[in-house]
């Protein structure tokens, strides 16, 4: 155990030079994050990031060389530490759940609207090293709980309290969100955990999350 | 093969049968007096005669179809056919009578050798025409049917090549809509907001509101035109899995439609992951997606059942097939196809078809069959 706290590493993949360039410029203008590998490809990127050499990696979903969904599994398959942060201008978030109940750890999810923002993205980023999943804030805004699910029988006072939490903040942002305490936003989460079904454990916010994202839908229009 | 074997055995069995006939009814020339017989019995004889005959026409006849294909009558003029059949069929004829005379130790008369070739000769002429006729016409029937299949093979190929193409250009036009029209218009909008925010700082807050109204229409024609248009040219099926591509359908739907899909026979390694060419995946997530849009906005529909299924028969083809059924208010009495026309124009194009129906759940069932390629049949096809 270092007693230096050891920089974030992040890895980025992304097909628009453009694109590339300004998340790239604005991750290295960021103390506490390193940016260790980029990569244009799938193929490129599989050569340019080796187990053990990222702690999250940025994923661009559309690929000349084929889709950030796939190269995600095959980078987890080789290194199950690491971390993913997908990055799309689609709406695919229900991919991005069914992937994340089988994979070695939840995936998060952000649109490229959010991630030009550049505040979102660093936040997402930290978020994500910190183990917890990120959802898109304007996908979990437009979230809506499904008739027949437990999550449509949560109250409106949980529903924010768990919609926030799969934005990927933690307790203390939560509180000061809704303006109550620590110690509230605990008592809810204890009772959405209750509601869903979930058993108490480490896993239960991760699980919370996964469960509010397949319990609701993101109707357009 | 079997042309052949059946050629010989009708040369053969004539004279055979002939022999016989003189045997039983005593004529010329083995009736000519009991010396000719040289104290064998009169069975003894013909049973020699007709294997010598026998053995002697299935030589020849055996030498004749080997000569035959050799000189590749078939492909011929219809003289030289004649000629060499006429040809063939005296040397035939002559080597018969050749073997009778052998069997009869005193001879026989001119006449007689001339009128036993003549016939022989007529016989094989006979029985070498048709098994000619028959060899040429299962090699017509046969080569047709090549024809045929090359034809049917290049037109689905040129189908698959078009069909890729087409795939490929609406792809790279619905990521420019994505990437560029998108991305430009995002900008757009913040120049205006810029502006907006400027104007109100002066107090200008009546020019301000006018300028967010633009922004919103902006944003919103990004918002749903843009992607709705790149949706429609390329949809996510393109890209994904089938069975992918549907979770992303039903994430689209409203609170209130329950939609389950549900995988049959061989549809996982058939039709549900990567193995199907894109453009038959594009396909299929369009029927299902013109499916199930119809069920929720004119069946108002609550749930919403999705089968996919596989099959490959016998003959190594394979057919995808799936069924849209919902619990919504039914069919009109005269249901317009509308969307699903040229879907199902598309389906029947290739073999398939799409048909529209009651539904067990008391709504609309679209039902649709397309014939697709086995499993990993074409490895160009992986996208």
């Amino acid at each position: 155990m270092s007693a230096v706290r050891r920089s974030l590493r992040v890895a980025v993949v992304e097909d628009e030079a453009m694109m590339r360039g300004l998340v790239l410029a604005l991750l290295r203008a960021q103390p506490g994050i390193e940016v260790v590998a980029d990569a244009a490809g799938q193929a490129a990127a599989l050569e340019a990031i080796p187990p053990g050499s990222a702690d999250v990696a940025l994923l661009d979903i559309e690929l000349d060389d084929g889709n950030g969904i796939a190269l995600g599994l095959a980078l987890q398959e080789r290194d199950p530490r690491l971390r993913i942060l997908l990055v799309s201008s689609h709406n695919l978030l229900a991919l991005v759940r069914s992937i994340s109940s089988s994979a070695p750890s939840a995936w998060s999810y952000l649109s490229k609207r959010s991630s030009a923002q550049p505040g979102e993205l660093v936040r997402a980023l930290s978020a994500v090293a910190q183990g917890r999943v990120v959802i898109d804030p304007a996908l979990v805004s437009r979230s809506v709980p499904r008739s027949d699910t437990l999550l449509a029988q949560l109250s409106a006072a949980q529903f924010r309290v768990l919609q926030l939490v799969a934005e990927g903040r933690g307790n203390g942002a939560v509180a000061a969100e809704l303006g109550i305490t620590p110690k509230a936003v605990e008592a809810h989460l204890t009772g959405i955990y209750r509601m869903l079904e979930l058993p108490q454990g480490v896993n239960s916010r991760v699980a919370a999350v996964l469960e509010f994202l397949r319990q609701s839908v993101r109707p357009e229009g | 093969m079997i042309v052949a074997v059946s050629a010989v055995a009708l040369i053969a069995a004539v004279p055979a049968v002939e022999l016989a006939l003189w045997g039983i009814e005593g004529i010329a020339p083995v009736s000519h007096g009991g010396d000719l017989l040289l104290g064998e019995t009169r069975l003894a004889v013909v049973v020699r005669l007709a294997l010598l005959l026998v053995a002697g026409v299935t030589v020849a006849s055996a030498l004749s179809a080997a000569l035959l294909a050799r000189l590749r009558i078939l492909h011929r003029s219809r003289a030289q056919r004649i000629t060499l059949v006429v040809c063939l069929s005296l040397a035939i004829g002559v080597v018969r009578t050749a073997a009778i005379s052998l069997g009869l130790p005193r001879g026989a008369t001119a006449e007689f050798l001339v009128a036993e070739t003549l016939l022989a000769a007529a016989e094989a002429c006979f029985a070498i025409s048709v098994a000619l006729f028959y060899v040429g016409t299962r090699q017509r029937i046969r080569e047709e049917e090549r024809r045929h299949l090359l034809e049917t093979q290049r037109t689905e190929r040129a189908r698959i090549e078009a069909e890729r193409e087409e795939l490929r250009v609406r792809r790279e036009v619905s990521r420019d809509l994505h990437g560029g029209l998108q991305q430009r218009l995002v900008l757009a909008i913040r120049d205006v907001e810029a502006i907006r925010d400027e104007l109100r700082r002066d107090g200008q807050e009546r020019a301000a509101l006018v300028l967010e109204e633009v922004s919103e229409r902006l944003d919103e024609f990004r918002e749903t035109e843009v992607r709705a248009t790149a949706h429609a040219l390329y949809p996510p099926a393109g890209d994904f899995a089938l069975s992918a591509a549907l979770l992303l359908l039903a994430d689209r739907l409203p609170p209130s439609v329950r939609m389950d899909v549900r995988y049959e026979g061989v549809a996982d390694a058939l039709v549900a992951g990567y193995e199907l060419p894109a453009a038959d995946r594009v396909m299929l997530f369009s029927i299902v997606e013109e499916g199930v849009s119809n069920a929720v906005l004119h069946g108002k529909a609550g749930v919403i059942d999705v089968v996919i299924s596989g099959e490959t028969d016998a003959s190594g083809r394979s057919t995808a097939g799936l069924t849209v059924d919902d619990d919504g208010v039914g069919l009109p009495d005269d249901p317009t196809l509308s969307g699903l026309g040229r879907l199902r124009a598309r389906a029947r194009g290739r073999g398939g078809d799409l048909t529209l129906g009651p539904s067990p759940l008391g709504g609309a069932r679209l039902a649709a069959r397309v014939p697709v390629p086995g499993p990993s049949s074409d490895p160009d096809g992986r996208r």
